[in-house]
């Protein structure tokens, strides 16, 4: 009895605790969105107010992106942003760059979901994940506001940037204004084709490669040189360019040519098998290293100009930038088209937490970051003459300081690219030769469609496991096709494959009926 | 004497099986110690030799020019090695307080709440409120982030090692004698400072060694909780580097080229040398606990 009274007294202290916890919980966040509803209704007349004067409070806006960690003289370089922002927009910026990987998801993770106070973040299909924060409600809706408060910028991005950037027709970040196309092709190992004869101009397809590896293979075998480096995820198959709808992971596509909107299973279709036989071919050969499938280091043989050649993906002076990065000398090879897909549109974003308490200021810095050279040069470069020295009015070199202290490397991620300074070494036309690239992709027939996988999630995760059980083998040639694949399709159509694709084919049908 | 050696050989297993398993203790030993040796190794080896002749255990080119790079890649690393081992020495001796006191408390059976105040930290170790409500307490309730408590707070009482203590103290300190230095006058207290403390030495070593390595450790919780690079410990700088070179390596779409980035970041060699100073402190921490860690750990079982 005295147990069972103790029990009882013991529960509902616990239920009370938990009601208490509770009630503080929802009574905050209700508190919380009043007060964000009002502050927006409050900046809103006050903006409209600003128009002819400058009464705008003083702010500072928080700001998060991906890099290599914060750089040590970001405090010098942001107080000089910071004397150039307050006369303009009265704002001070504090950013923050934290490191690529766990380091940004987790950190970013848990300031969205936790509601946490901050205003600017970078976003996109492959970290802080663009499609599933936004629709969430993570970011704000930025359509309605673009006229007003950045009206360049939207100017500047076009209608092709922007419906691919649109989620639902809505546009929740800014996409940096960079190159906007992708295509695929072969980095060389220029002094081993030299050495050879190799004749380059005659590669056009993917099999024309073959005679050259046969080349290397038999001089440079012994050597150690790698005829043809392959790595999961960065293989061959990417040459076949399928747009693919959920992830790389995920089976399901339509042809990246944009013939027609049908989706297939990308990984059994014609094209994709003869791929996976000539790659078992060169495989055998020996043209690719045996543990092909299981390598992630891929990144010291070719430092060490053990290899001769790989697939990556390209885009105008692609090579003559890794051969700096490399210090070895790449020639680069096109195989596919550039081509604009919603993937090249989510690539680098910057979007506005709903949590924010000045969205208006932030969009304003936005623009900024978008229409100033000077602005978004201090944040890439930091400090003329401390940081780096101009040698004409578009090139610069970075001094000794610059190189230790403040070496982001993330022109792709700030803003507007084509404001940039250029390095020394990099060609001058760059940002021409990125505009012509950009004009001549063909647009993909889906651009701005994005597949909700809501409706299947438990499916796609066990695709995404079959796919990680055959694929490596497949695409680095390791397995026969002829007995590998079969089973592969057979996997996924247990795995609910069937479902998806016919989902898929729903929601690609539905999109492009809306745009008709 | 000789009743000595009478117990000593029905004690003792046959000479067969004593050799086999020393045999297989000196195997799994060495199993420990060869990567150990390995990154040690590398550290010291030339970048260059690597990509050529990969990881030896006695370098063919011997190099420092990784520690060198370690040293000047910053004040960064130093700091975060100060702070380390600062956090670990507050931290350890702060949790080792907190839980040493607590244990003590729910283990006096003449304390009439003591199975509520154990229900509630054993509680925690079945139940959790999940990630998104810890992070708020620590932010918005108790606002540590981004400051060093944040390293402290979270791990100050482990809910295990109150339990072990609680057992500690109920087999090691005899009700007894608690009773006669009440006798004495002596008051709480000093009860539990000249009586009982000394008396849970071993037991106190043991979870001390363990909050050590607890708090040098320690990565999540700047992973979760700090911003400021300022603020990053030894073990975070060193997860986040490796985490990056691992998501990068993975990562084929990212605009800037993932490979070119990776580039930048500490060659193989200068990742072992971090390796191999993130080790240092704490192999010199066991010498000092080994002392006590057998009797500690053997606690609960019948002793001759």
């Amino acid at each position: 009895m005295q147990k069972a009274k103790k029990l009882i007294g013991l529960a509902l202290v616990t239920c009370m605790a938990i009601t208490m916890v509770a009630g503080c919980g929802s009574d905050k966040t209700s508190a919380d969105t009043s007060v964000a509803a009002g502050s927006s209704v409050v900046a809103d007349s006050s903006a409209v107010a600003t128009d002819t004067t400058k009464a705008l409070d003083p702010v500072e806006l928080q700001w998060y992106v991906v890099g290599n960690g914060q750089p040590k003289e970001m405090d010098a370089v942001l107080v000089k942003v910071n004397e150039w922002l307050k006369p303009k927009i009265n704002a001070s910026l504090k950013l923050n760059v934290f490191t690529w990987g766990d380091d940004f998801e987790q950190k970013m993770g848990a300031k969205v979901q936790s509601g946490e106070k901050f205003d600017i973040t970078f976003t996109s299909n492959w970290a802080l994940n663009y499609q599933q924060n936004a629709p969430k409600g993570a970011f704000v809706d930025l359509t309605p506001m673009l006229d007003e408060f950045a009206p360049k910028t939207k100017a500047l991005l076009g209608d092709k940037a922007i419906k691919g950037a649109s989620i639902d027709g809505k546009l929740y970040a800014i996409p940096t204004n960079k190159e906007m196309a992708h295509n695929w092709g072969f980095l060389v190992n220029k002094v081993l084709a030299e050495k050879y004869k190799i004749d380059l101009t005659t590669i056009k397809k993917f099999e024309d490669l073959e005679p050259a590896l046969q080349i290397i293979k038999e001089k440079e075998g012994a050597n150690g040189v790698e005829s043809f480096q392959t790595i999961t995820g960065e293989s061959a198959y990417r040459l076949l360019d399928f747009e693919k709808l959920a992830d790389d992971n995920v089976a399901g596509a339509i042809y990246g040519d944009g013939r027609d909107t049908k989706v297939v299973n990308d990984f059994d279709t014609a094209e994709a098998k003869s791929m996976f036989t000539t790659l078992n071919k060169w495989y055998k050969a020996g043209y690719i290293r045996k543990d092909a499938d299981t390598i992630t280091d891929f990144s010291p043989p070719r430092k060490a100009g053990k290899v001769f050649s790989y697939v990556a993906s390209l885009k105008p002076g692609k090579g003559a930038e890794q051969t700096l990065s490399d210090g070895v000398e790449w020639t680069q090879i096109d195989i596919t088209p550039p081509r604009a897909t919603t993937r090249e549109m989510t690539g680098s974003m910057q979007a506005i937490s709903v949590t924010s308490e000045n969205k208006e200021r932030a969009l304003m810095f936005l623009e900024l970051m978008n229409t100033e050279p000077e602005l978004v040069n201090m944040v890439n470069y930091g400090i003329e003459g401390v940081h780096y020295k101009k040698l004409n009015p578009t090139t610069i070199e970075q001094t000794q300081l610059g190189k230790d202290g403040y070496n982001n490397g993330l022109q792709w991620l700030f803003a507007n690219q084509f404001n940039t300074y250029l390095f020394a070494s990099e060609d001058p036309e760059k940002w021409a030769k990125f505009k012509s690239y950009n004009d001549s992709s063909e647009v993909s027939p889906i651009i701005g469609f994005t597949f909700n996988t809501e409706s299947v999630k438990t499916k796609v995760a066990a695709m995404t496991n079959v796919k990680k059980q055959y694929f490596p083998g497949l695409e680095t040639g390791k397995a026969d096709p002829a007995t590998t694949l079969p089973k592969f399709t057979e996997k996924l159509n247990a795995a609910g494959m069937g479902d998806v694709l016919a989902e898929m084919q729903k929601q690609v049908d539905a999109f492009v009926a809306t745009k008709k | 004497m000789s009743q000595n050696e009478d117990v000593k050989s029905t004690n003792s297993i046959k000479p067969f099986w004593n050799g086999m398993f020393n045999l297989m203790f000196i195997i799994y030993s060495i199993a420990c110690i060869i990567p150990l040796l390995l990154v040690i190794g590398v550290s010291f080896t030339d970048e260059k030799t690597i990509t050529t002749d990969g990881y030896n255990f006695i370098p063919k080119v011997f190099s420092l020019e990784s520690y060198k790079w370690v040293f000047k890649s910053g004040d960064a690393i130093v700091r975060a090695y100060g702070l380390s081992i600062g956090i670990t020495i507050v931290g350890t001796l702060c949790s080792v307080a907190i839980i040493a006191m607590f244990a003590y408390v729910i283990s006096r059976k003449d304390f009439k709440y003591r199975n509520i105040f154990a229900f509630i930290v054993f509680f925690t170790m079945i139940l959790n409120g999940g990630l998104v409500p810890w992070y708020m307490v620590y932010t918005n309730f108790l606002h540590i982030n981004n400051t060093l408590l944040a390293y402290i707070i979270p791990n100050l009482a482990n809910a295990w090692y109150v339990m072990i203590m609680r057992t500690f103290y109920q087999t090691n300190v005899p009700d007894s004698i608690i009773e006669s230095s009440k006798i004495d006058g002596a008051g709480e207290f000093r009860t539990f400072i000249q009586i009982v403390l000394p008396l849970a030495k071993a037991g106190l070593a043991t979870i001390a060694l363990f909050q050590t390595l607890a708090f040098w450790n320690d990565w999540y919780l700047p992973l979760m909780l700090i911003d400021n690079s300022k603020l990053y410990n030894l073990q975070y700088i060193l997860y986040k580097t490796l985490n990056a070179i691992q998501y990068l390596a993975q990562a084929s779409n990212i605009t800037g080229g993932s490979a070119a980035i990776l580039a930048k970041l500490p060659s193989e060699t200068a990742r072992m040398a971090m390796c191999v100073l993130a080790i240092g402190p704490i192999i010199l921490a066991y010498p000092f606990f080994q002392k006590y860690f057998v009797k500690g750990l053997t606690v609960g079982a019948v002793k001759g």
